[in-house]
């Protein structure tokens, strides 16, 4: 009985591996297994090589294994591809189409493979070639164990859209791929799943948490141009936002997107962007207004391999310093990197209190790998009803507020920098606001003790701030001398890493940063005093996470930092960080 | 217009006067703008608490702190896309959008192709001076072929936008042209287009007496021509007739004017945002957590 397993369906775009690989998450979901995803497509609609790996786990997972324990593989060059994926005991299911022996350099000891004719019997058996990866999802399901009628489930809930007619066609290609199993008895290793009851947990993937957050937070407007990987927010927001009132608006291009939600917070809504590098580089000057102006905005930038078009589908970390120093000026702001299903749920629905609160833009930074990629969570873990709304300083009555010349101080100083907040159409009264630097009542000055005193009071909110921000997440081992800091995505292999050290003996503590800005200095600090090594997981080439804390922490203690670092655009695998460490500590 | 004809205390043009007296040029087209302005927002009893005068950069840019309503003073060529997040948000906020030639044209053209054809209930002004002000005199996107500023000074070899043909073209449901030294005629469009619901565009040819030395109050009075009287409003081809060819001058007048449903009626169903309960979106999210949870 196995309790971890790990699928990877590999073949052209339009080889349907991307269908298999969501049959079978809902598959392994239905037996009770925790599941994450791993999409690796292409910036392509059709016929350039892609892949789907699944990971069912007894144990709540965040990323992928090692090691692939079957490859379904629709083509021969996928066998190549993922081959380094393979280990002694993985199984090779592959398309056997043109009878051919596999060549030598696609064979490794140990490994199972087992030619297929799944075109062929898609083909004349099922009348459609494109169902093979159907029958695939038969032959998994026999292997594993899992009983018909759930299948058959599966099969209803993914296809019903489609008909009657498609569920039924679908139905049988699962049978036919089992019958294959049943038939070829023994040339198929044993590799029964373990089954659990199925408490229901939630499946969805990161741009669904965020999107669910959103909601729950009281949001009310989105505008966005689609871009990978956050297209999603637009198009679950777009069916969504409506039902309560709403608006998710797609714009005419990025800095439209940003403006309108500028104009939607100023009107009193709770606002939101969706984007990924390149479109939050046409939104910086939007940022910067924002900062100026001191409107609430939520920028939900999921991060994407760069420079320029880069890797659009790919995952990377590439963008932590651009994302603090975006925008000309200086103007504080707050950028939270959630790491899990829950904490994508409720560090939005918080972010849009923190931007009413003080009045600042704030940024959920995630990656395509959070963004687009499934995962599952115990359903009590998100609640909306624990969602608090907080709106901060906002003046419902004019007459509340002095005012010059007849116009209110939106700007009033205050001694935590955050002034009244007014919306237009309130009850008595006009106000002004600019992204020019400008006096209380929010009209442009130039004045010299007005421009100092303005300054002050919109940089005075980072300390009060500073208290309130979600703290790093400390998973702390006993007398752990060897430390990991990061932040984001790499957390499920780290995790993983850090358990299969100490069953070796090796303790390493975690510190998990959640607020990358403004950047917990002294948690950071504190945790790198007490180690003799500590290990900097990111991925990008520079190492942004590693001069973030390299900055906070006192010289003497550099000579203990080192740094693991990916930018190929892959997750890293828990193997890529321990064999980093083991090599560190020989 | 109901909702913006509220219990005022005022009535009068002065009352409308902002925080600021204005900063132009003594003799600036733009001083007409703003008092006809002022005048419509007495005649129609406009409430300055329930409108927002959105802004750009530039001399325009300015009359946000000119007028008494809220007023926001955007980046440049951001007026359209603030005045839709405005709009959208409180659809009972009435936006006046106030922009320049290149404001509204050059950096901002995207966003009037799109605003018009959306057909957002915003009034926007042009404030046409054919030249950039503010930044000292370069050639904008309505400057003519073979106008010498200092970033043309070969005369510019680019053609003129037109924002009358391009705003008929890009749907906006009420298109016309005023101008500033004409300030009767300017007041009546500027009302019309204010009771007009719908994206309204006034390209209102306002001479900057600074660095344009060839469109002046004369010239343009020697080259203007009023549209007649009988003109089809709602014939959006005798629009675009009018607007590319009328005795060979610059016509002035309403071209187009024809009612359809907004944006914001169409994405917000009259329901308004603002009224909405923050909390009532926590019962769907129960209910989209099971669908993933199924």
């Amino acid at each position: 009985m196995k309790e971890d397993v790990q699928v990877r369906i590999a073949g052209i775009a339009g080889d349907g591996s991307f269908i298999t690989g969501e049959v079978l998450a809902s598959l392994l979901k239905k037996i009770g297994y925790y599941v994450v995803t791993v999409k690796d497509f292409p910036s392509n609609i059709r016929g350039l090589p892609s892949n789907y790996t699944v990971r069912g786990s007894s144990k709540p997972v965040y990323g992928r294994n090692n090691y692939d324990d079957f490859l379904i593989a629709f083509d021969i060059p996928s066998i190549k591809t993922h081959l380094r994926d393979l280990k002694e005991g993985s199984v090779c299911i592959y398309d056997s189409r043109d009878g051919k022996e596999l060549s030598d350099d696609l064979k490794k000891e140990g490994v199972f493979y087992v030619p297929l004719p799944l075109r062929e019997i898609a083909r004349k058996e099922l009348g459609l070639e494109l169902i093979k990866n159907m029958v695939a999802s038969g032959v998994l399901s026999e292997i594993f164990g899992v009983d018909e009628e759930i299948t058959d489930r599966v099969i209803l809930e993914n296809f019903k859209r489609k008909g009657e007619k498609v569920v039924e066609l679908n139905k049988k290609a699962v049978l036919k791929g089992r019958e294959l199993v049943r038939e070829n008895h023994g040339r198929f290793p044993e590799f029964k799943l373990r089954k659990y009851n199925d408490p229901g947990r939630v499946l969805a993937m990161g741009n669904d948490f965020v999107s669910m957050g959103a909601i729950a937070g009281g949001c009310r407007f989105l505008a966005a141009y689609p871009i990978t990987p956050s297209s999603e927010i637009l198009e679950f927001l777009s069916k969504e936002m409506k039902k309560f009132g709403g608006a998710a608006i797609q714009a005419e291009d990025e800095i439209s997107s940003i403006n309108m939600a500028i104009g939607a917070s100023i009107a009193g809504l709770r606002a939101m962007v969706a984007s990924s590098g390149p479109g939050v580089a046409l939104k910086t000057e939007g940022l910067s207004y924002a900062g100026m102006t001191e409107t609430p905005l939520v920028i939900y930038y999921a991060m994407r391999v760069g420079p320029s078009t880069g890797l659009p589908t790919k995952t990377s970390q590439e963008d932590l310093l651009y994302i603090i120093f975006a925008g000309h000026g200086e103007f504080p702001r707050l950028i939270l990197m959630p790491a899990t299903p829950d904490e994508l749920f409720y560090l939005t629905a918080e972010a849009f209190n923190f931007a009413e609160e003080f009045q600042i833009p704030v940024i959920i930074l995630t990656d395509q790998f959070l963004a687009q990629n499934k995962f599952t969570i115990d359903k009590e873990k998100i609640d909306p009803k624990k969602v608090e709304i907080r709106r901060g300083k906002l003046v419902l009555n004019g007459n509340d507020i002095p005012r010059n010349n007849g116009f209110l101080l939106r700007y009033k100083i205050e001694e935590d920098g955050i002034s009244p907040r007014i919306i237009p159409g309130i009850k008595e009264g006009v106000f002004g606001t600019t992204g020019y630097e400008h006096d209380e009542a929010g009209y442009g000055t130039e004045d010299e003790d007005n421009r100092v005193s303005m300054v002050k009071k919109r940089m005075s909110k980072i300390k009060h701030l500073i208290k309130r921000v979600p703290p790093p997440v400390l998973y702390e081992k006993k007398n752990a001398k060897i430390g990991i800091i990061s932040a984001g995505s790499t957390f499920g292999p780290i995790m993983e890493t850090m358990e299969r050290l100490e069953k070796d003996g090796i303790s390493v503590s975690f510190l998990r940063i959640v607020t990358l800005w403004p950047f917990p200095e002294d948690e950071v600090r504190k945790f790198v005093e007490d180690k003799e090594k500590i290990f900097i997981v990111e991925q990008n080439y520079k190492g942004q996470l590693r001069f973030l804390v390299e900055n906070a922490i006192i010289d003497i203690h550099k000579n203990k930092i080192r740094g693991i670092t990916k930018f190929s655009g892959r997750p890293f695998k828990p193997l890529d960080i321990e064999e980093k460490i083991r090599e560190e500590l020989k | 217009m109901s909702e913006i004809l509220s219990e005022v205390k005022v009535r009068t043009p002065k009352d409308y006067e902002g925080y600021k007296k204005p900063t132009w040029c003594p003799g600036c087209g733009d001083f007409s703008i703003l008092s006809s302005l002022k005048k419509v927002a007495a005649e129609i009893g406009l409430d300055p608490v329930k409108t927002v005068v959105v802004s750009g950069i530039g001399c325009s840019g300015k009359s946000y702190a000119f007028f008494y309503a809220n007023g926001v003073h955007t980046l440049h060529g951001r007026v359209l896309p603030v005045a839709t997040g405005i709009k959208l948000g409180n659809p009972e906020l009435f936006v006046i959008g106030l922009s320049g030639d290149g404001d509204a044209l050059a950096i901002g053209g995207n966003h009037f192709i799109h605003t018009a054809r959306r057909n957002v209930n915003i009034k926007l002004i042009i404030m046409n001076n054919q030249i950039y002000g503010l930044t000292k005199g370069q050639f904008s996107p309505t400057s003519n072929h073979g106008f010498v500023t200092v970033s043309s000074p070969y005369g510019s070899v680019e053609f003129p936008v037109d924002p009358v043909i391009l705003a008929l073209a890009s749907g906006a449901s009420f298109v016309a042209r005023a101008f500033s030294g004409e300030p009767n005629s300017l007041t009546e469009i500027i009302k019309e287009a204010f009771l007009h619901k719908g994206f309204s565009v006034i390209d209102v040819l306002s001479p900057c007496v600074t660095y344009n030395k060839v469109n002046t109050y004369d010239w343009f009075r020697e080259n203007i021509e009023f549209l007649p009287n009988g003109h089809d409003k709602e014939n959006l081809t005798e629009a675009f007739t009018y607007a590319t060819s009328f005795k060979g001058k610059i016509p002035i007048g309403i071209f187009y004017k024809k009612e359809r449903p907004t944006y914001e009626e169409l994405i917000l169903d009259s329901s308004n945002p603002c009224r909405e309960d923050l909390y009532c979106g926590r019962e769907r999210v129960y209910e989209l957590i099971e669908t993933f949870s199924k």
